[in-house]
């Protein structure tokens, strides 16, 4: 082994008090870091996949002038010749593995006292539940596959907050097709809860013949959601809507493709935003792992005065001195880093196994609609611990080089009479 | 100014005690020769070169190939075994491989009396022992000078007595040039030649 080397090792172990705290800020900000990514990627998979199973599903069809008017959820815009869309979806792409016609509208419902504005939407229930996953979150009742005539299925926080249950009939009132206002009485017969509050809250299903005769759709889609084929990880399942997303809209002229990353972007833009936060957080933590070797090793550099005088007196230069010095903060730092990389890969090998309950995580803070309900699974990132222990070497390697450089500079007789 | 009207030749192989009183200039003369110290004014010439016009890397250069140092507090790396501590020179002068630095380090240690104890650390040594390894280390790359400040002064008389006989005897068969900083009477002694300092210059020169 290199004698530098095997100078600057045991010197690390000599001063194991001061080498153990440093390793130790060094392994809790490499392992939070890794652990703040996965918790971040398990948070990104986990909404992800929401929209997609319950809300937004993979890929969305509409016409321009319906997404340019979203808000307002226009009932003037609707995709001519529904079918043969669905046929040309199917066909344009093979990962699209189903599709099915969806209208929504804004409508209010009301118990006969109160009333609560909600986001409905009309399905075909057999077809909605090839696409998206409702029919697995009614958790009292039926879908709307097997319900009677004039139904409705209901957020059950939507139901609680009304003081319905199943069975008990509900005013619906809306605009209609032709701009005056409908309403009439349906019943309830199923109640969900999924894994999205704003579902939970917000959100009101009745089949497309129900809707044709409350408000006129005389056969009106306002979108088409679609099922794609199973991505085991998130990147693979943005990438693969956005290539179907680019077949289908070139399949489909005068038609909107939008991929779940579009359909998502609200979500992914405040994702980035706390992805920033957090980066700073480890950043700040790196920072002070940093001060701490260069505080290693300029007691290092103290201690060893007499050391570095008599290394320079048999002709080792100031840059071969630097050298050892830096050596020994990299040392450090590779011990640090291993550590903190080790214990991110404990805490998500957790995390991403048992799961962490979100509402343990953030009590009852109305996360601002992202939706996440469910426990939060932890997302392996090999290259993000790669880069963790990579980043810790280098702010090793740069918090060293300040004593190192000034042990080179030392003079040798001041080293030697140094006591 | 440490030293002032000093006008020595040295040759080589001599066995040279520099002595005075504190604060004559002892210290800083062996740093001179030994390119510690660069002289304000003056010149210093080792095998007919200049060394004030030394650079930086040439004065390392010239401290790795011809001299060594052997120091009062023996400064011994204490992280180092016996061996490893008498390897550093050859190490720092990379002209030998391991083994070869191995070999050449435990001759060395046969030399001054430590065989067997190639594996110990600085810390389970006596001072005598400790000065022994210095002198190895100091002998180890085959200096053409060895430097020695005080080297007997943390020692008890026994001991320092053996280190003398020790590095009298490596002279003579080495040929190698030491020149000792000293108070000890008894390394005055053994000198063939005595140089005394007083206020930073010479006051006499006796060879014996």
């Amino acid at each position: 082994m290199n004698t530098l080397f095997k100078i600057a090792a045991r010197n690390v172990l000599r001063n194991k008090r001061r080498t153990a705290i440093t390793g130790i800020v060094m392994m809790f900000g490499i392992g939070l870091y890794i652990y703040a990514d996965s918790i971040l990627k398990g948070m990104d998979r986990m909404t992800i996949d929401n929209m997609v199973n319950y809300t937004e599903s993979f890929l969305k069809v509409r016409t321009p002038e319906y997404v340019s008017n979203l808000q307002g959820n226009p009932l003037e815009h609707g995709i001519p010749d529904p079918e043969a869309t669905i046929r040309k979806i199917l066909a344009a792409d093979p990962t699209m593995k189903a599709a099915a016609p969806r209208t929504r509208f804004v409508a209010r419902l009301s118990n006969y006292e109160d009333e609560i504005p909600v986001l409905a939407t009309a399905v075909d229930p057999v077809r909605d539940g090839e696409v998206l996953r409702l029919t697995d979150v009614v958790v009292q009742g039926v879908w709307l596959d097997k319900a009677e005539p004039r139904s409705v299925v209901i957020g059950a926080d939507l139901a609680a907050e009304l003081g319905l249950g199943l069975g008990d009939y509900v005013l619906v009132s809306a605009s209609t097709v032709y701009e005056n206002v409908n309403a009439d009485e349906y019943r309830i017969a199923g109640l969900l809860a999924a894994p999205d509050p704003s579902l939970n809250k917000a959100a009101l299903f009745m089949t497309f013949p129900d809707a044709d005769e409350f408000l006129g759709l005389n056969g009106l889609v306002t979108e088409i959601v679609t099922a794609g084929r199973a991505y085991p990880a998130l990147d693979a399942l943005l990438k693969g809507a956005d290539g179907a997303a680019a077949s289908v809209s070139k399949a489909l002229p005068g038609l909107q493709a939008d991929p779940i990353r579009v359909l998502a972007q609200d979500y992914l833009a405040m994702r980035e935003m706390k992805g920033k936060f957090s980066s700073a957080i480890i950043l700040i933590m790196l920072v002070i792992a940093g001060v701490g070797i260069v505080n290693t090793i300029l007691m290092a550099v103290y201690a060893r005065i007499r050391e570095i005088g008599v290394l320079r007196a048999y002709g080792m230069t100031a840059k071969e001195i630097r050298r050892l010095f830096t050596l020994e903060g990299l040392i450090v730092g590779a011990v640090g880093s291993l550590a903190g990389v080790l214990l991110g890969v404990a805490i998500v090998a957790v995390t991403s196994t048992y799961g962490l309950s979100f509402a343990q995580i953030v009590g009852d803070v109305d996360m601002g609609g992202i939706p996440i309900m469910d426990r939060l699974y932890g997302e392996w990132n090999f290259g993000n611990m790669v880069f963790g222990f990579l980043f810790g070497m280098f702010v090793s390697f740069l918090s060293a080089r300040i004593p190192a450089k000034r042990a080179a500079k030392m003079q040798v007789t001041d080293a030697l009479r140094f006591v | 100014m440490a030293l002032g009207a000093v006008d020595l030749d040295i040759e080589k192989g001599e066995y040279l005690a520099v002595v005075g009183p504190s604060g004559s200039g002892k210290t800083t003369l062996l740093n001179i020769l030994g390119c510690l110290d660069v002289p304000t004014s003056g010149r210093v010439v080792y095998d007919g070169r200049e060394l004030r016009a030394l650079g930086e890397k040439e004065l390392s250069e010239y401290r790795k190939l011809h001299v060594s140092f052997i120091f009062q507090s023996y400064n011994l790396i204490p992280v180092l075994t016996v061996a490893e501590n008498v390897e550093l020179p050859l190490v720092i002068e990379r002209k030998r491989n391991g083994a070869q630095a191995r070999a050449k380090a435990l001759e060395l240690l046969s030399a001054v009396g430590l065989s067997g104890m190639e594996n110990r650390y600085p810390r389970e040594l006596s001072g005598g022992q400790e000065q022994r390894v210095a002198i190895a280390r100091a002998l180890v790359k085959d200096p053409i000078v060895v430097l020695a400040d005080e080297p007997t002064a943390n020692l008890d008389s026994h001991t320092a007595e053996e280190i003398v006989e020790l590095m009298k005897r490596i002279n003579a068969e080495r040929k190698t040039t030491f020149i000792f900083s000293t108070h000890d009477r008894l390394v005055m002694d053994h000198a063939r030649r005595i140089v005394t300092l007083r206020d930073g210059a010479v006051t006499s020169d006796e060879r014996r």
